[in-house]
């Protein structure tokens, strides 16, 4: 910049700069429809635990057995990785045909999906549980494929709260601080409960204890992140903190590296956890802990309810990629197909067939059912995105610096807002 | 930005006034016969360029393209993924500086950089003297030292944040059971410490292949120098800091230059140790941009905006640096720079205090040295496995690990051993993933990068170590710039440059990748250790009739024989640890065509990690590269430059 170049040739340099990569990027990408090939497509898929790969692999592997001449790509993306090669194939045009993802309303916004009864026989598609494909729908329409899902709830230590002199789970807050004190007060440094704020779930643990306050994320359709009992809540926690009453450092940790070993050692007595989940449910069988099950204690008079989480797939809008979409999606969907990859992972289904086949599972029976009326996030508004990593970063350092609750909260309310 | 040049000033040889060291980067001398026609001299005017060609070629190929995208990119209003919504001018940087965590990122960064390259520097200069030492064990402590340069970067840092653990960590344990600690430090969770444990991960992955840069560089002072300097009646540190030091300079711009350049684009080891933590109080701009970009706002155009930034930032601090570094050869001579004097005077000064203290302490150190003397054959294989044994503790702590079963990972406290010593591990990590093709696969990429790096900074090296010629300091400024952009923010760039010439999933564009990003590096190395042999071998070769090139192979390679072993390694393991850029360009199941470091990351789930079939496959991978160290190692070791100039 140091050259005597005329301020004004700069900036003419740089728009047209710009412009030739706006242009460029607008080409590559999916307004109009890219280009997809009917024989091939591409999938790209999480990496739930070490058992995804070697399903998939089977999977595809027995599809293009059926469908001679067909093939599948098949890529599996770890979670930290995901979006961010996601994004980077839609910014360079290089659409997958099927991705799976914790979201998906930007990129129907951005109409680069298709709908759902385009690549989805009927059959398929009335299998799907009312309450997920309601939460896959944006702008009243389906778009995205309700893929797997958790419940999410309290894990309680039955043994420590019986020390404490506490018959099963606090149903209250006032019962909860109660106690709390009386965990605290008991040899053995146990912790009453671990809190777990970092970026992997901290915004699930706030919105649980939110909800359980009677706030939430929105009111009556609108977003209302700073309602007063939300900044009530964040307070809560900062105080449950500060007081003691969970493991140090709460805004720096996360369930499956914080607080779920220290619940599977019988050093935590209660946390927030996926009900049923293979991968917390192993440690715990592990460590020989007596747990039970509860949803998060009220205030206010709040209704309890359980927090619903669901990962999608979502087609992508190619040209000439429906059939191969649709045959293949049909295939994941059977029953024979899905129910081992539930298990495999160790997560919930989202459909009807596969809740009857599993609802007299040893481990997972008991929580089928209670997918259907779990609470879930607002996923099918696009400015969520935003909000998750915002919050993510944002509603621990809250509790780490002791910010003031409503300014923070405020602020997230603001990006909703912007977002729409 | 005021203290960088404190610390550059602290090791910089140019404040000891001692005359130039015979290392001119471009000595002047009139080789050649006057030109036959003008056809020849044009032939001869051209040789710079033609040298050159390849690496030139070779960086604006790759590096270009992602560059000046990423300049459009800030320009440009791009929505949360991805997709563009038309020209914003200067609005993403608008909105990056409205952001309230800005002020303290870039507090963050320059007290990154600064801690982190001058303890590096510090460290690796002590170490490399240490090295160039003759003692029982030399060469373990060398192969100790490659093990954490060969470790990918992503294995290290996720060994340490296993390490920092609170609870179940291991350094609390350790900390505790020698009575240092009451109870446990959450070492990368408290935001009051983990910024500082942190550099200290820094640290300790910059000081080896600093250390082999100075060593390299120390290997080229001839053994005369400094024992003419000895016969002068110089004390030990009097001969460093007149002899050692001066000489030491090139290698000491390139180590800092470097060091600085790696350190201020650090995103692996942040990010995979507080990547899953909230806050910024251990972001640096590159994590920073990072989180604007995927992880929190989504704005790949604000996120651009600060990748410029951050180029500019860099850009001018190595200026800085270079300047300050530069020394008082044939570049400066004949301009008496301004402050010059007062320099002169100020370095007398602090020869005369330096020299008084030496008298000062003489009675303490005199009986010191004898006493050193006599343990010096004990003491110094002993320093050694000191020295080894810290730098290997982490891979120690990662084989044990990964011998372990996932109850003991998190048991409280941690326990050093395993209960059970899982070796199937070993075994089943190779049914686990195809975990042989990922050798494979990164090994031919490694392979062919690193041959072709050689063959293309060879000679470019060498022509800007013989001649002065204009564009020399344009060409090294690209060699440099192209060092500057931290990859990440290169990525939808060089993502949109492989699509466009098909290069998806595919070797050469990986390799190609790799070697434009690795030439730098290797084109500076060499180009110090070239200048820093006498031209006169060269004047004596072409008087016995070799023409310039085979004067570079048969004449100057074998001299920088130490250069070209820190090269070679060097780019081995850069490639072979590579990431970011595979991840997003060449991985591809269906075709075989996943690298090693990309591979493993399936044992990272959602849920769970399983650390240790990631460990294991980890320790597998550090052994080719210790392998090839152990193999071309013994040309590190002095004498072969001595053995010819004399």
């Amino acid at each position: 910049m140091s050259h005597p170049v005329p301020r004004r040739a700069v900036l003419r340099a740089g728009a047209s700069l710009a412009s030739a990569s706006a242009v460029a990027a607008l080409a590559a990408c999916g307004r109009p429809v890219a280009a997809g090939d009917p024989d091939s497509i591409k999938v790209v898929i999480a990496q739930y635990t070490e058992g995804t790969q070697p399903y998939w692999r089977r999977l595809v592997a027995k599809f293009e057995d059926r469908h001679p001449g067909k093939e599948v790509k098949l890529q599996i993306i770890d979670w930290g990785n995901l979006q961010t090669q996601i994004n980077t194939m839609v910014q360079t045009g290089q659409l997958p045909d099927i991705a799976n993802l914790n979201l998906f309303a930007d990129y129907a916004d951005a109409d680069l999906l298709h709908p759902a009864e385009d690549v989805l026989t009927p059959e398929v598609r009335a299998d799907f549980l009312p309450a997920f494909a309601a939460n896959a729908s944006f702008r009243g329409r389906q778009y995205a494929l309700p893929f797997l899902a958790t419940v999410n709830g309290m894990y309680y230590n039955r043994t420590i709260l019986r020390d404490a002199g506490f018959d099963g789970a606090p149903r209250t807050r006032d019962q909860f601080l109660d106690a709390v004190e009386a965990i605290k007060a008991l040899p053995g440094g146990l912790v009453p409960y671990g809190l777990a704020l970092g970026i992997e779930s901290g915004h699930y643990e706030f919105g649980t204890w939110a909800r359980a306050a009677g706030g939430g994320w929105t009111a009556d359709g609108r977003w209302a992140i700073d309602s007063e009992r939300n900044v009530e809540t964040l307070g809560f926690l900062q105080d449950l903190a500060r007081r003691g009453y969970t493991q140090p450092n709460p805004g720096q940790t996360n369930r499956p590296d914080g607080t779920w070993p220290l619940f599977a050692q019988g050093r935590a007595a209660m946390v927030y956890g996926a009900f049923g989940a293979r991968a917390f449910l192993d440690l715990i069988e592990e460590g020989d802990v007596d747990y039970g099950l509860a949803v998060h204690p009220v205030s206010h008079g709040a209704e309890p309810v359980a927090h619903g989480i669901q990962d999608y797939l979502m087609a992508f809008r190619k040209s000439g990629n429906r059939e191969l979409v649709r045959d293949f999606l049909s295939f994941f969907y059977r029953p024979e197909n899905y129910v081992p990859y539930l298990k495999t992972e160790g997560l919930l289904p989202t459909t009807r067939s596969a809740v009857d086949v599993l609802k007299d599972d040893r481990r997972v029976g008991r929580y089928v059912g209670m997918t259907g009326r779990a609470r879930f996030d607002p996923t099918t508004r696009p400015v969520w995105a935003e909000l998750l990593g915002v919050m993510g970063n944002d509603l621990g350092r809250a509790v780490s610096e002791n910010e003031p609750p409503a300014k923070v909260l405020r602020e997230f309310q603001a990006i909703a807002v912007s977002g729409g | 930005m005021t203290t960088t040049p404190r610390t550059a000033a602290t090791a910089d040889p140019a404040r000891n006034e001692s005359g130039a060291p015979p290392t001119s980067p471009a000595p002047r001398t009139g080789t050649a016969p006057p030109p036959a026609g003008p056809l020849r001299a044009l032939w001869r005017r051209t040789v710079p360029v033609r040298w050159l060609a390849p690496g030139t070629l070779l960086i604006a190929a790759v590096i270009v393209f992602p560059a000046v995208y990423m300049v459009g990119m800030s320009f440009v209003e791009i929505n949360r993924i991805g997709l563009t919504d038309g020209f914003a001018g200067l609005e993403n940087y608008r909105s990056l500086f409205a952001e309230d965590e800005l002020p303290g990122v870039v507090g963050n960064t320059l007290l990154w950089v600064v801690v982190v390259v001058g303890l590096t520097v510090l460290a690796s200069l002590a170490l490399a003297q240490f090295l160039a030492k003759d003692f029982f064990g030399r060469r373990f402590v060398r192969l100790a030292l490659i093990v954490p340069w060969a470790t990918s970067l992503v294995m290290t840092a996720t060994v340490w944040r296993f390490i920092y653990e609170g609870g179940n960590g291991l350094l609390n344990r350790l900390l505790m059971d020698l009575r240092i600690l009451d109870s446990p430090v959450d070492w990368y969770k408290d935001p009051d410490v983990a910024f500082y444990s942190l550099m200290a991960v820094g640290v300790i992955t910059s000081v080896p292949f600093t250390a082999y840069v100075l060593l390299s560089g120390l290997q080229t002072i001839p053994g005369e120098l400094t024992e003419a300097a000895r016969i002068d009646g110089a004390g030990p540190w009097t001969t460093w800091r007149r002899v050692t030091l001066p000489m030491l300079r090139p290698s000491l711009t390139v180590a800092l230059v470097l060091n600085m350049l790696h350190v201020f684009n650090a995103f692996a080891l942040i990010w995979v140790i507080m990547g899953k933590t909230a806050g910024n109080h251990a972001d640096t701009s590159v994590t920073f941009m990072y989180k604007i970009a995927f992880t929190g706002r989504l704005d790949t155009g604000e996120a651009a905006a600060l990748g410029v930034l951050n180029v500019i930032a860099i850009s001018l601090l190595i200026a800085v640096l270079i300047r300050l570094l530069r020394g008082r050869g044939p570049v400066a001579y004949g301009t008496e720079r301004p402050g010059a004097r007062a320099a002169e005077a100020l370095g007398r000064r602090t020869r005369h205090a330096s020299a008084a203290l030496a008298r000062a302490v003489r009675p303490v150190t005199g009986p010191l040295a004898a006493g050193w003397r006599r343990v010096r054959h004990i003491g110094l294989p002993l320093a050694g496995l000191c020295v080894a044994l810290f730098f290997l503790a982490p891979y120690a702590a990662m084989f044990l690990g990964s011998l372990k079963t996932d109850a003991e990972l998190f048991q409280v406290p941690a326990d050093y051993l395993p209960d059970e010593w899982a070796w199937s591990n070993y075994a089943d990590v190779w049914d686990k993933i195809p975990l042989a093709s990922y050798f494979r696969v990164s090994l031919v990429v490694a392979l062919v990068s690193t041959a072709v790096v050689l063959l293309v900074a060879a000679p470019a090296a060498f022509i800007l170590a013989r001649r002065d010629f204009r564009g020399r300091g344009a060409f090294l400024g690209l060699v440099l710039v192209s060092q500057m952009f931290p990859a990440v923010a290169l990525l939808i760039g060089l993502y949109r440059e492989a699509v466009f010439t098909g290069g998806i999933h595919s070797y050469w564009f990986i390799i190609a990748v790799n070697c434009a990003f690795n030439v730098a590096f290797a084109i500076w190395i060499l180009h110090t250790q070239f200048a820093s042999i006498p031209p006169e071998i060269d004047e004596a070769a072409m008087l016995d009739g070799l023409g310039r090139f085979r004067i570079m192979v048969r004449m100057a390679l074998p001299l920088a024989a130490p250069a070209l072993i820190t090269v070679t390694i060097f780019t081995f393991i850069q490639v072979w640890n590579e990431f970011v850029v595979s991840l997003t360009v060449f991985n591809e199941p269906t075709e075989n065509r996943v690298p090693l470091t990309v591979g493993v990351q399936q044992f990272v789930g959602l849920y769970e990690t399983n650390y240790q079939y990631l460990f294991a496959a980890s320790l597998m991978a550090i052994v080719p590269a210790v392998i090839l160290f152990a193999l071309i190692e013994r040309y590190l070791v002095s004498g072969l430059t001595k053995g010819s100039t004399k």
